[in-house]
């Protein structure tokens, strides 16, 4: 159990560094002078190579990702290019936005996949289920954004319903600005969460315990939801572990969409600027944020499964 | 019975026609009040509060409104003409100064009595100070328009700590000796790097200055929640009745531009600063809108800069063929007439401005002669780079489709800011490239010097980035800069506008104009030529309790 | 995975490959015979086609979607857009898929180092933000003007994208190595070209055509989240994610700039789906 979890954390740490490196090899290959970003379009050429002495640019690529990752290990993220904010003060800052918009994109995505998943294995191949299933296609063709656009125009704008834009006011006015880029978010993997339960479900229900429980006279509903949705549960805590690093790219798209304050946005901003300090910290925070769901997902599955527990 | 019920909601919220019209209006009140608050939004983020980082348009609206420099430009009046007042240069911290006789020598007496918002004196030796650290900070941009200042370059290349030319006899004397004379030096110190700051408070601060602000102007900062809002509070200790009516002004960062409307529309905003083209669209047609738009000229120019070194563009009949290609009433269309056809980079109510001089007409049959005759009868295929952006996409189309008419066939790379710096700096970048050009103050120097003398070409991020080497117009431009005789100097840029127009090295294209839409209660704004967005005039003009009076029912607004 | 006991299975599958096949013809037909008889899509008009003011027109007999920001054909633009968008992503899932069944077959045939080699690899791309990745790498390809976009997008596509199939293709080749036919034809000394062309291709035949479908339609969604940040290709060649980014400032006045290229991208990506359903339902009858 330990040694798993260690060989997890130790894994971790490879894809943080696969990350940062392929990023930094990434960004510096892009041409574009970063000094620029610093001191503005109106500077001269002198404040330029200034800028570029002072922030070390100059310097070789192999200088600059040796001290890079130099100061990654001490803690060190260094500071925006287009702000002079310190990198890890911009990551506090937005993550807890980011953190407020996926896990309310994945309560919505169970809260609305699992009782649709149960309804469509419940009434199997009637109209119910084809409807789901049929809904279900259609939301996962549809990309976040257009979902996102959708919602923007008819909430937002036509109905005048709900808030389109920003992050409000601590309470029930945050709460209102995340209902849309949440249900953007969350309408895709609801729709897979649906599917996934009803293929589950379906497969159990076929199975003898089943059989053996309807034989003695388990009412249907609780044959579905204890006997059959138990077994069913730990491939959707994996599916949702897996599309969390769906959704942290989907944040990027709805949180530009709904001016979010959050880290997808933030990381967009900083790509199209190629303010890599800033890149190079989201990048590293996502691989280790999604390593850190990995290994939960993981220990909850142990939790669910019984008999998981006993491997090596 | 849920789902019936959600049906009837549904149904409800369907048919629900909202009301377009501004949802408020004046209260009636007879003259400018103090109190209320006013929102507005950008749509980018607040990059830092130190007057000696700031060069973005977002930063200047933050530290527009917290530093006063020893000189200032007074506030726009509504009326599209109203920013032409708005460019003489008034007195601010400093009550008055002298120019000795041979422009060499600059001295200010500062008011009496001027505070901080902490309430410590402004004193002469903050001047010196805050000149002397855009001089050593290696991040900013401002180090060079002190070149002309004695003993500046030592500075600069950290030699020495003290400044020469930059003297502080006593706590209300300032003065400055420069090396050369220039006409535009007033301006510089009017830009807000220029703004006091005593060493103390940089020294305490450290790096944390650009969010701790020493606010020497009309407001003070409240809170900033980075990337989210900044909230200015009025600075009880300005020595300025006139201005900072509003009690607090927050901005909203990072806010879409299509969303920033319909904020405004809902009354989250209380300003709305250039719509995007649809919504702008829309207002036009709403005549409860239309008298709440605000116009006013802006000093920046748009076209397409060219490298003249490069051939097919280093024969000046093809670049004359270009300007005579492009058809600038479909610019001024595709920007729903908020835009100014140029013949020039100077825009109109700048000085030295040659107002007869007309854009070049819309002839592609001359263009395509021009360019047979250059030896390029079918045309060519060239790249164009501009930036990522919905206005430049939609312009690069319609400057497509005009040059493909005389067999120039352009293939266009929209690029990111940094990228498309980077680019179209390098002499053997590309040829053809999307520009624009702000002033940093009113000046044709600001303009002219920076674009065109062949002292700003470089390897390597170049401003003169048309690679234009002319020693006729160097030696123009230098004189123009160092004449102090105002009808002498007109006279000068207007036979450099002349040059340029003829020489084309770029295509002159159009002069943007800010438009900025109000709420009724909003009163005595306009978008300020220099500064943009500048709110320390404005006043409310809300109910005694506060509140914003709603539009009665009925009632059409205004 | 095969279920026996699912009577309608050996039908299922018939139904939505058909829909989705036709759907799919019926968008490729658009995309590159349509915008041959029409207006040209990528000709802006600003003097019919656009309003006095500038504004975009309605839809109307001459334009039956209205037109966009530069006067030109809204329906003539989607149609066109498809070309980019599913050729992008159709060139990108042929990469991605080689790439995942060279690696795959290969890692499952030599085994040893290689096969762990290739297990951590799959493990590290997956276990990072595919998309964000290809966020950057297409900004960067897009900066470094490797190309106009859609080329290169394709390309981030297909090199982040190979995994998926590899893993897949890796547990079946394995398993395929194993089984007495293809030993005995080992021992009977085949070479491996051979043994790949007779008996390891022939037998992933249907997975890979499964693996891909699903590619294709996730690459849909790739490349129009790409192009809607605006990783497009280069104006003024539309893609769909394009169309719908450029238009979305107009959901006041022209909501029709937004509605076609979503609607083009939803129908499109779910007639992949069908595809994919309608191949699944196949792939169980191959099984048993």
């Amino acid at each position: 159990m330990t040694a798993r979890v260690l060989r997890r954390v130790a894994w971790a740490a490879a894809v943080a560094w696969f990350a940062i490196t392929v990023t930094f090899l990434i960004l510096r290959a892009v041409p574009g002078d970063p000094a620029r970003l610093i001191v503005g379009p109106h500077a001269g050429v002198e404040e330029l190579a200034r800028a570029r002495a002072a922030h070390g640019l100059d310097d070789s690529l192999i200088v600059q990702y040796a001290r890079y990752v130099g100061h990654v290990v001490q803690g060190e993220l260094g500071e925006s290019f287009r702000s002079q904010r310190p990198v890890r003060e911009i990551l506090a800052a937005h993550a807890w936005p980011t953190f407020q918009l996926l896990g309310a994109a994945i309560l919505l995505q169970l809260a609305l996949g699992v009782p649709l998943g149960l309804a469509a294995a419940r009434w199997s191949d009637r109209w119910p289920d084809r409807a789901i299933t049929g809904g279900a296609l259609l939301a996962l063709s549809a990309p976040p954004f257009v979902v996102g656009a959708l919602l923007f125009y008819l909430a937002g704008y036509r109905w005048d319903l709900l808030p389109i834009s920003g992050y409000g006011e601590p309470g029930l006015d945050r709460l209102a600005h995340l209902v849309l880029p949440a249900l953007a978010q969350a309408l895709p993997g609801a729709a897979a969460t649906a599917q996934l339960l009803r293929a589950e479900l379906r497969g159990a229900l076929a199975r003898d315990f089943i059989r053996t429980a309807r034989a003695k006279g388990v009412p249907e509903r609780a044959v579905l939801g204890r006997h059959a949705l138990r077994p069913s549960l730990p491939p959707i805590v994996a599916a949702v572990s897996v599309d969390v690093g769906v959704l942290v790219t989907g944040a990027v798209v709805v949180e530009s969409l709904f001016g979010w304050p959050g880290l997808g946005r933030e990381a967009l901003l900083a790509v199209l600027e190629l303010d890599m300090p800033v890149v190079l910290g989201v990048v590293l925070l996502s691989s280790v944020v999604i390593a850190a769901i990995m290994l939960l997902a993981d220990l909850a599955n142990l939790a669910l499964d019984p008999r998981t527990r006993r491997e090596r | 019975m849920i789902r019936e019920l959600a049906l009837c909601a549904l149904l409800v919220a369907a048919c629900r026609e909202v009301d377009r019209a501004p949802r408020w209006s004046a209260a009636g009140g007879d003259g400018p009040r103090r109190g209320g608050a006013l929102r507005f939004s950008t749509t980018a983020s607040l990059r830092t509060l130190d007057p000696v980082l700031a060069y973005d348009e977002v930063s200047l609206y933050a530290t527009q409104h917290l530093f006063d420099t020893l000189i200032g430009y007074p506030p726009a009046r509504p009326g599209t003409a109203g920013g032409r007042g708005a460019l003489e240069l008034v007195p601010q911290l400093a009550e008055s100064w002298q120019v000795s006789e041979d422009g060499l020598e600059l001295r200010f007496t500062l008011r009496e009595g001027v505070r901080y918002d902490d309430g410590t004196a402004i004193v002469a030796a903050d001047f010196k100070y805050a000149l002397e650290r855009a001089l050593r900070t290696a991040d900013s941009p401002f180090g060079g328009f002190l070149a002309g200042v004695v003993g500046a370059e030592d500075v600069r290349a950290g030699r020495r700590a003290d400044c020469a030319g930059v003297r502080a006899p006593d706590d209300r004397h300032l003065e400055i000796s420069l090396s050369r004379r220039d006409a535009s030096f007033l301006y510089v110190l009017a830009l807000k790097f220029a703004a006091p700051l005593p060493r103390a408070h940089a020294e305490r601060a450290g790096a944390e200055l650009r969010r701790r602000p020493l606010a020497s102007g009309p407001y003070r900062l409240a809170a900033w929640r980075e990337g989210e809002r900044l909230t200015l509070e009025r600075n009880p200790h300005h020595w300025d009745r006139q201005r900072g009516w509003i009690d607090v002004l927050t901005l909203l960062e990072n806010v879409p531009q299509d969303v920033e409307f319909l904020m405004f529309e809902r009354g989250e905003l209380d300003v709305c600063y250039q719509p995007s083209s649809p919504d702008y669209l829309w207002l036009r047609a709403q005549p409860a809108w239309t008298p709440l738009i605000r116009r006013v000229d802006l000093m920046n120019v748009f076209g397409e800069r060219i490298n003249v070194t490069r051939p097919p563009f280093s024969d000046v009949r093809v670049r004359r063929a270009l300007n005579y290609a492009v058809n600038k009433d479909h610019l001024v269309r595709l920007l729903h007439g908020t835009a100014t056809p140029s013949h020039g980079v100077l825009p109109p109510g700048m000085f030295g401005r040659d107002p007869t001089l007309a854009p070049y007409p819309h002839d592609p049959a001359r263009a395509r002669a021009l360019l047979a005759e250059a030896g390029y009868p079918h045309g060519f295929e060239v790249e164009y780079v501009t930036l990522a952006g919905d206005e430049p996409r939609r312009l690069a189309g319609s400057l497509q489709a005009d040059l493909a008419e005389v067999g120039v066939r352009l293939k266009v790379r929209a690029l990111s800011f940094t990228a498309y710096q980077d680019a179209v700096g390098a002499p053997d970048g590309p040829a053809l490239s999307y520009t624009s050009w702000l002033q940093d103050y009113p000046d044709p120097s600001s303009f002219i010097d920076t674009r065109f003398h062949s002292r700003m070409i470089a390897d390597h991020g170049s401003m003169n980035d048309s690679f234009y080497r002319r020693p006729d117009v160097d030696a123009l431009i230098d004189e123009a800069r160092a004449e102090l005789d105002p009808a002498k100097r007109a006279a000068q840029y207007r036979a450099l506008e002349r040059r340029l127009y003829d020489d084309a090295p770029w295509i002159w294209e159009y002069h943007r104009v800010a438009i900025e839409v109000v709420q009724p209660y909003v009163q005595s704004y306009a978008p300020h030529p220099v500064w943009l967005r500048d709110y320390t005039s404005t006043w409310l003009d809300l109910r005694p309790d506060g509140s914003r009076a709603p539009r009665r029912a009925r009632e059409p607004a205004r | 995975m095969p279920r026996a006991q699912d009577p309608p299975a050996r039908r299922r599958g018939r139904r939505p490959l058909a829909a989705g096949l036709i759907a799919l013809l019926v968008v490729g037909v658009a995309a590159w015979v349509v915008p041959a008889l029409g207006p040209d899509p990528n000709r802006p008009d600003l003097d019919r086609g656009l309003t006095a003011l500038g504004a975009p027109l309605a839809p109307s007999g001459d334009a039956p979607l209205g037109t966009d920001d530069l006067g030109r054909d809204v329906f003539a633009r989607v149609c066109y857009a498809g070309r980019a968008s599913l050729l992008t992503a159709a060139t990108g899932t042929a990469l991605a898929v080689l790439l995942g069944l060279l690696a795959g077959m290969s890692a499952g045939l030599v085994g040893g180092a290689l096969e762990t080699a290739l297990a951590r690899a799959i493990e590290l791309v997956l276990a990072f933000p595919i998309l964000l990745l290809a966020l950057f790498a297409a900004t960067a390809l897009r900066a470094a003007s490797l190309d106009g976009g859609g080329g290169s997008l394709a390309v981030v596509l297909g090199l982040l994208g190979w995994p998926a199939t590899a893993r897949v293709v890796h547990a079946r080749t394995r398993a395929l190595a194993a089984a007495d036919y293809v030993v005995a034809a080992r021992g009977l000394g085949a070479s491996v070209p051979r043994l790949v062309l007779r008996h390891l291709l022939p037998n992933l035949a249907a997975l890979v055509t499964a693996i891909a479908v699903i590619t294709l339609s996730q690459f849909l969604l790739a490349e129009s989240a790409l192009s809607f940040v605006g990783l497009g290709p280069a104006p003024p060649e539309p893609s769909w994610g394009q169309m719908v980014w450029e238009g979305r400032i107009y959901y006041r006045s022209a909501p029709w700039l937004v509605l076609a290229p979503a609607l083009a991208i939803v129908v499109t990506v779910a007639a992949v789906h069908l595809v994919a359903v309608g191949l699944q339902g196949t792939l169980e009858r191959v099984e048993r």
